[in-house]
């Protein structure tokens, strides 16, 4: 700004005041910077998430060139009563894999960190490697982990058995098919949770194990006492962040195994998917399904949220 | 109980010395106070005594034991950090019962003793509190119950009424004080408010640039400082220092004032410097006073009213300002000229060279 | 290896070597250190005896067998063989450093029971002690070697990548190959099959380049460019539009919400994150009619709208973390000077904020990037991206796994850069600004 430096005051008075009249109210900066963002938000989320909504308790394909037909809750009734078992069937995959995964990564991200707590030489390069998996396009990665597991070409049999070619069919196998996918998933998140638990390590003052050590309390005594406690609220972040991703999971299951063999990896998330564009183009019933995913969602982060205010105040 | 000795012990961080070699015993049952300002090396002696930082050379001795390699939980000692180093997630009960759980005390020991530390220090009713919720003082309560509960041999404080607010400030002081008359135990305690130093310590260790600069009693440390430095860090004000040149018997003191020197002193002064030569005269405020026939003529430079008392500044120079305590109706206008004498028993030297106190016979550097 | 039936697949037979000689080279220096000895001679003792370890693990895992075969479990008896290996090994090693002689101890290097050279940096009286620092040691090797383990499949796909197609998918599979440009080439271009004749002629044309030389080794001849190549434009194009309009829509957005009071500023914010929560499936669906309807189904601006949509809630988060640690009193002392509120916010609040912007920068545009669901779902082939593109590629016939692997590491080699230059930021960019690393 030059205008500052006028010499007379009562010109740079008038000057400022002119100046006052032209500028904008921090109000209306505030009107112009917040509503693109909300309008783009409304448009791309909110409406899409009323639409589907209202798609939901119609009887409608968007390849048939008839109009949608308001059927109430007949979707929902599809869903959870007259098909339960084969949707039920997508839940408990999702389910499973929710509960594998998110438990392996617990522990190994839990291990990283342990391991990578007290600095060395190399260490912030060895941290930085192992977050590497995190940042890749899954979709790639699970293409990638098909040569992999791939029981001819593929290195993953070569590394786990003596004779790789009597090794298991890991994509093909009903059983080992959603294990492949959790040991993708373990590979790729596993370090998100060391990462999230490395900063709650790092947050608990130094003081603490000080006053510990000086308290004689034993090294488990210290972990379980101290180290656990103050990591549990960025556990359960970990926790509530993986578990929706979960029930999210797509990219990965499509470029590993789309769902098959058969449909013993078709997560939630994958149904819906072939149920709306694959196909039948299936619009309303899918509608319906990513309705009650939503909900799902909506409860599991509830709850989990709980548990972290609980774990805040103890 | 415990008797604590270091024996020339020394801390480097690299190539720099965080406490230059240093002797020091503390008896059983002593309260000694590490003080300087910060940076001197009094928080880093207070953990190598505890075990928290290793030493670079030399020994420590706990009851005659060398515990120098010992870890932390070997020695029996508690310490009380600054911040209170609580547990947060922990009610004050749980905090407290820590170290006796880590042990694995009885519950029922545990449980008695907590209830008798809590009644000592008046904590009964916040034990099922978080330290988050409590006051900055009861923090520290809690902190000193947690310390109190192991009944360790030596308490080690590092700066424990830093972090609290004037006014808890000093009824801890009084507190920690009385505690430690009840107790008796050997306590070191680090601080860099020589006011709490003074108040608290039965000795005093003051610490200056990692260096020890002496040990003393408050009253010794106060009024027999070893150094320019002790003179100016203990007493707010500090000593007054002026810079004079002696010649055989009289400081020459800017602007143009002629201080006979006391008779005793004049041997002492003369072996350091020999007949003439520059010498640094100290005295505390309350040395000087305003008299119409005294042998220093000064300019009232400004007067501040202190309630009980006023303080006095007395300018002799362009840069020399004195301080003098002076009763507390004493009123002058500023630039008046006034007179003033010095107490001959509560006056000092120093070597301007050394820094160090010129010693005299019968006044114990 | 040595004549025994090991029950464990080569890699893992050197894998442990190597874990055990790291431990060596490692710890032995320790205890040489403490005892005086020269800490070089403790290295090389430490290979020594942590090729010794190695063997004696290996023939642990041997002697083992048998008896965790009991269990009738093979996965769970294998993992047991080997966690009592390991830790008998460690035992051993922890014997074994008993006999390390000490060096007559120098007057002046302090008390007995102390390490040899003074400790001249801040450390715990526990954490001088040789078995702590051993300890710590061994924990690094670990660490070493489970990252080791982590990069293998990026490692192995970079490898993919340089292999002529036959050794690609070679059966077992090739860690020794001749690299080779093929797969990157074939990735790139469209190609013909030659016949003999056609190939002789082909050979005889004057200008070929090289990319044409190592094709026509497999007998092909190229044509033009692939798909990949406009997948990859597509890709570079909708990403880098949509996270320049995110993160200046998300800044402005950020310093309102950090700077004015809003009302209902909590609700609106915790809304923004919510959208971010949605499954992408879930409102698909409904873009995928409503851009139909508008014409927007396979096109670039469909998509750069949508990523815009979707960074958004994490841009407005992250930026408003990084303008919340910029003191008002900046703004406050620019707007006392007689700066506008819009001058302050460019010339104050952009450049001190301007770390902020580029790690949001560089976080939206791995997400629009790394995007699959929506632009599987919403593109054909104008506008669609090399996410969904990659898959694909397996079902044009042949399974070509190099040039997969060549289309993948091109991919994701502009996100290693990133998570290196990144990693500072990584958490905050990953909680969306409600974590910070200290």
């Amino acid at each position: 700004m030059t205008s500052v430096n006028t010499p007379a005051l009562p010109a740079r008075a008038e000057r400022m005041s002119q100046h006052r009249r032209r500028q904008m109210s921090d109000r209306a900066i505030s009107q112009l910077f917040i509503w693109p963002t909300l309008i783009l938000l409304i448009l791309m989320n909110i409406f899409p998430l009323f639409y589907s909504l209202y798609l939901s308790f119609n009887d409608y394909s968007v390849i048939a060139n008839e109009p949608a037909e308001w059927v109430a809750l007949e979707n929902y009734q599809e869903i959870l009563a007259n098909q339960r078992s084969r949707y039920w069937h997508n839940f408990i995959v999702t389910g499973r894999y929710a509960v594998l995964s998110v438990g392996l990564q617990i522990v190994i991200g839990f291990g990283l960190a342990m391991l990578l707590r007290e600095k060395f030489r190399g260490s912030g390069l060895i941290t930085t490697l192992i977050l590497i998996p995190m940042m890749l396009s899954p979709v790639v990665v699970g293409l990638f982990w098909k040569l992999i597991f791939d029981p001819s070409k593929g290195i993953f049999n070569y590394l786990i058995y003596l004779d790789p070619r009597a090794g298991d069919q890991w994509l093909s196998n009903p059983t080992l098919g959603l294990w492949s996918i959790v040991i993708v998933d373990v590979w790729m998140w596993s370090p998100f949770v060391m990462l999230l638990v490395l900063s709650g390590l790092s947050a608990i003052p130094d003081y603490l194990y000080e006053a510990a050590a000086i308290d004689r309390a034993s090294a488990w005594f210290q972990f379980r006492r101290i180290t656990l406690p103050q990591v549990m609220p960025l556990l359960l972040i970990a926790v509530l962040f993986r578990t929706i991703e979960a029930f999210k999971a797509f990219d990965v299951v499509m470029g590993l195994t789309g769902g098959g063999p058969g449909d013993t990896t078709e997560t939630v998330a994958v149904r819906l998917y072939s149920e709306a564009f694959l196909g039948k183009f299936n619009t309303g019933e899918s509608s319906a399904l990513a309705y009650i995913v939503l909900i799902i969602i909506i409860a599991i982060s509830n709850l989990y949220i709980r548990a972290l205010n609980r774990a805040r105040e103890g | 109980m415990a008797t604590i000795e270091l024996v020339q012990v020394e801390k480097l961080f690299g190539e720099m010395h965080a406490v230059k070699p240093m002797d020091l015993t503390i008896h059983d049952g002593e309260f000694v106070v590490l003080l300087g300002p910060s940076g001197c090396g009094k928080t880093t002696t207070l953990r190598m005594i505890s075990g928290l930082e290793a030493v670079t050379r030399g020994r420590i001795l706990l009851n005659g034991r060398d515990v120098t390699w010992e870890r932390p939980s070997e020695r029996d000692i508690a310490f009380v950090f600054q911040f209170f180093a609580l547990y947060s997630h922990m009610s004050a009960r749980q905090n407290i019962a820590f170290p006796l759980q880590a042990q694995g005390e009885a519950k029922a020991v545990i449980t008695q003793r907590v209830a008798d530390v809590a009644r000592l220090l008046r904590i009964e009713h916040l034990l099922d509190v978080r330290p988050g919720a409590l006051s900055g003082g009861d923090q520290q309560r809690v902190a000193l119950a947690r310390a109190l509960v192991r009944r360790p041999a030596a308490f080690l404080m590092d700066e424990p009424l830093g972090a609290l607010d004037a006014e808890f400030r000093e009824t801890m002081r009084a507190e920690i004080k009385r505690l430690h008359i009840d107790q008796h135990a050997t306590t070191v305690y680090v601080t860099h408010d020589q006011i709490e130093a003074m108040a608290m310590g039965d000795r005093i260790v003051v610490m200056s640039a990692a260096e020890v600069q002496q040990v003393g009693t408050p009253a010794e440390v106060y009024h027999n400082p070893s150094s320019l430095f002790v003179a100016r860090f203990i007493g707010s004000p500090g000593m007054n220092l002026i810079q004079g040149h002696y010649v055989n018997g009289v400081l020459h003191l800017p602007p143009s004032n002629r201080y006979t020197v006391p008779a005793r002193w004049v041997p002492a002064i003369q072996q350091v410097v020999g007949g003439e030569g520059d010498v640094i005269l100290g005295f505390r405020p309350e040395a000087a006073a305003v008299v119409s026939d005294g042998p220093l003529a000064a300019e009232v430079y400004a007067a501040d009213l202190h309630g009980s008392y006023t303080m006095l500044h007395l300018s002799l120079g362009p840069d020399e300002i004195v301080h003098s305590r002076a009763r507390r109706e004493t009123h002058y206008p500023i630039g008046t000229p006034v007179r003033f004498d010095l107490n001959p028993e509560m006056v000092r030297f120093f070597d301007p060279q050394t820094e160090r106190a010129i010693v005299r016979e019968g006044v114990p550097a | 290896m040595f004549g025994l039936d090991i029950p464990l697949p080569e890699f893992w037979i050197a894998y442990f070597f190597v874990f055990w000689v790291l431990v060596g080279a490692s710890t032995t220096p320790i205890i040489f250190r403490h005892r005086g000895q020269n800490p070089l001679l403790g290295a090389l003792a430490g290979i020594v005896v942590g090729a010794i370890a190695g063997v004696i693990f290996l023939l642990l895992v041997v002697a083992l067998e048998p008896v965790v075969d009991l269990l009738g479990q093979p996965m769970l008896g294998a993992l047991i063989s080997l966690i009592a290996s390991a830790a008998i090994t460690l035992a051993l090693l922890g014997f074994a450093r008993r006999f390390v002689p000490g060096a007559a101890r120098d007057a002046a290097a302090g008390a007995a029971g102390g390490p040899r050279a003074p400790v001249t940096y801040s450390a715990r009286v526990d954490k001088v002690d040789p078995n702590w620092q051993s300890m710590q040691s061994i924990r690094a090797s670990v660490a070493v070697m489970l990252a080791a383990l982590t990069l293998i499949p990026v490692i192995w796909m970079g490898m993919t990548a340089f292999k002529s197609y036959p050794d690609a998918v070679a059966s077992p599979p090739k860690v020794a190959f001749d690299p080779t440009m093929e797969g990157i080439i074939t990735l790139l271009t469209r190609r013909r099959q030659m016949t003999d004749a056609q190939k002789a002629e082909y050979e005889a044309t004057e200008d070929l380049n090289w990319a044409d030389k190592v094709m026509l080794k497999s007998g092909q001849a190229i044509l033009g460019q692939s798909d990949y190549v406009k997948r990859l434009r597509n890709s570079l194009i909708i990403a880098s539009t949509s996270t320049v309009l995110s993160v200046s829509l998300g800044l402005f957005s950020a310093y309102a919400f950090s700077r004015f009071p809003i009302p209902g500023k909590g609700d609106l914010l915790f809304f923004i994150l919510s959208t971010r929560m949605l499954p992408p499936v879930v409102v698909t669906i409904p873009i995928f009619l409503m851009y139909r309807e508008l014409g927007l189904y396979d096109t670039h601006i469909g998509l750069i709208a949508l990523y815009t949509a979707f960074n958004l809630s994490f841009s407005v988060w992250l930026l408003k973390g990084f303008i919340d640690e910029i003191p008002k009193e900046y703004e406050e002392a620019a707007l006392v000077d007689g700066y506008t509120r819009m001058q302050a916010f460019r010339r104050i609040v952009m450049p001190e904020a301007v770390t902020g912007i580029a790690a949001t920068t560089v976080f939206c545009f791995i997400f629009a990037w790394n995007e699959y669901a929506f632009a599987l779902m919403l593109t054909t082939d104008k506008a669609r991206t090399a996410p969904p593109h990659i898959p694909s590629m397996i079902g044009t016939g042949l399974v070509e796994w190099a040039a997969i692997a060549a289309g993948s590491l091109f991919f994701l080699i502009p996100v290693v850069i990133v998570t290196f230059t990144l990693r500072k930021y990584l958490l905050r960019g990953v909680t969306f600004g409600a974590i910070r690393q200290g």
